[in-house]
């Protein structure tokens, strides 16, 4: 009868460190996929029409898309226009724009002369910190200075070049 | 031969104090002889969590380590301003006064999903590891779990979880 009784107690007590002596949770895991930022030029940066002179001079849009000239540059009536992106991405994530650090080089449809763009500015500006894409979305507004020079370095036609804008998420 | 006896009183108070409180004579008798170890448990505290990672046109990674501190293979995946929550899974551990014990973290990795896509967790480490083990120094410890998930290319975006794989075991040694 003794042994019986030890071998029920020997099975109850395993039993019951089996299932004391150890312990098992299981935890949530998550993870928020963030769509990548995607920029559109929905404006190309123009700097409009204008005469040369003698002296040459600046040319300048602003963000707002106003145009002043400066120097012996004669402007001339037509579209003109500052750079607009629109940017996309994950609603009220915030990003930062780095403008170009230095002249974008325009060059002359018929020979290799050539004018430069600097002094970049933007809309929001960029000292104002990052900026956020309410609803996903932002649209950025380039302005820049265009540096004209005589009628000799800088003949009639068509000049263009290209810049490049970094945008990241912050 | 003592210590046989020894054990069997001990599986006496055992038995009782889990069944049923009726033979209460028995179980009083047994308390003063035996040694009862508070049992080990775990209970989770915060869950593992990744936080805003941004998808790129290539694969990437993304570590949290037991820190709770992120790291990717492409740091344009981990926006400073906007890192969502970001923690280690964490887990109190109880049990009796100094003891040891040992972690089990998923074997295989596992999957987290976002309707119908998906992303792979794996690489587990802890806080303690694993290797040294944990011990219950004033009958707790904080154990902290950290993973790798893998971010495909172009991963759609959306919050991906899995509720019920990352399952962590502790056992007394």
């Amino acid at each position: 009868m003794f042994r019986k009784l030890s071998i029920l107690l020997l099975f109850l007590m395993l039993f019951a460190t089996n299932t004391r002596a150890q312990s098992t949770i299981t935890a949530q895991a998550f993870a928020e996929i963030i769509e990548a930022l995607t920029a559109n030029e929905t404006d190309q940066l123009n700097f409009g029409r204008f005469s040369t002179d003698v002296n040459g001079g600046d040319i300048v849009i602003n963000p707002d898309g106003s145009r002043t000239i400066e120097g012996s540059v004669i402007g001339v009536p037509g579209p003109s226009s500052p750079g607009k992106f629109q940017i996309t991405g994950a609603p009220e994530a915030s990003f930062t724009l780095q403008l170009p650090e230095g002249p974008s080089v325009l060059v002359h449809d018929g020979s290799s002369k050539t004018m430069f763009v600097e002094n970049w500015v933007s809309d929001p500006p960029v000292e104002n910190g990052p900026s956020v894409l309410t609803n996903g979305t932002k649209v950025i507004s380039i302005g820049a200075t265009l540096s004209v020079g005589s009628y000799d370095e800088n003949p009639v036609g068509i000049y263009s070049g290209t810049f490049q804008l970094t945008f990241a998420y912050n | 031969m003592k210590k046989l006896a020894i054990i069997f009183i001990a599986i006496f108070g055992m038995t009782f104090a889990f069944t049923s409180v009726n033979a209460q004579n028995a179980v009083e008798t047994a308390q003063t002889d035996a040694t009862i170890i508070a049992p080990i448990a775990i209970t989770n505290q915060v869950g593992l969590n990744f936080g805003n990672i941004v998808a790129l046109t290539g694969q990437e990674t993304v570590t949290v380590s037991p820190a709770g501190v992120r790291s990717s293979s492409n740091a344009l995946s981990l926006p400073t301003t906007t890192p969502g929550t970001v923690t280690a899974a964490s887990f109190t551990v109880t049990g009796l006064a100094d003891a040891t014990y040992s972690i089990v973290l998923p074997a295989a990795a596992f999957d987290v999903t976002s309707g119908a896509n998906t992303m792979s967790v794996g690489t587990f480490t802890s806080t303690p590891s694993v290797a040294t083990g944990g011990t219950l120094t004033g009958m707790t410890e904080t154990l902290t779990v950290g993973a790798t998930i893998t971010v495909g290319a172009s991963q759609p975006a959306g919050s991906y979880t899995n509720s019920n794989a990352l399952t962590v075991t502790v056992a007394y040694n």
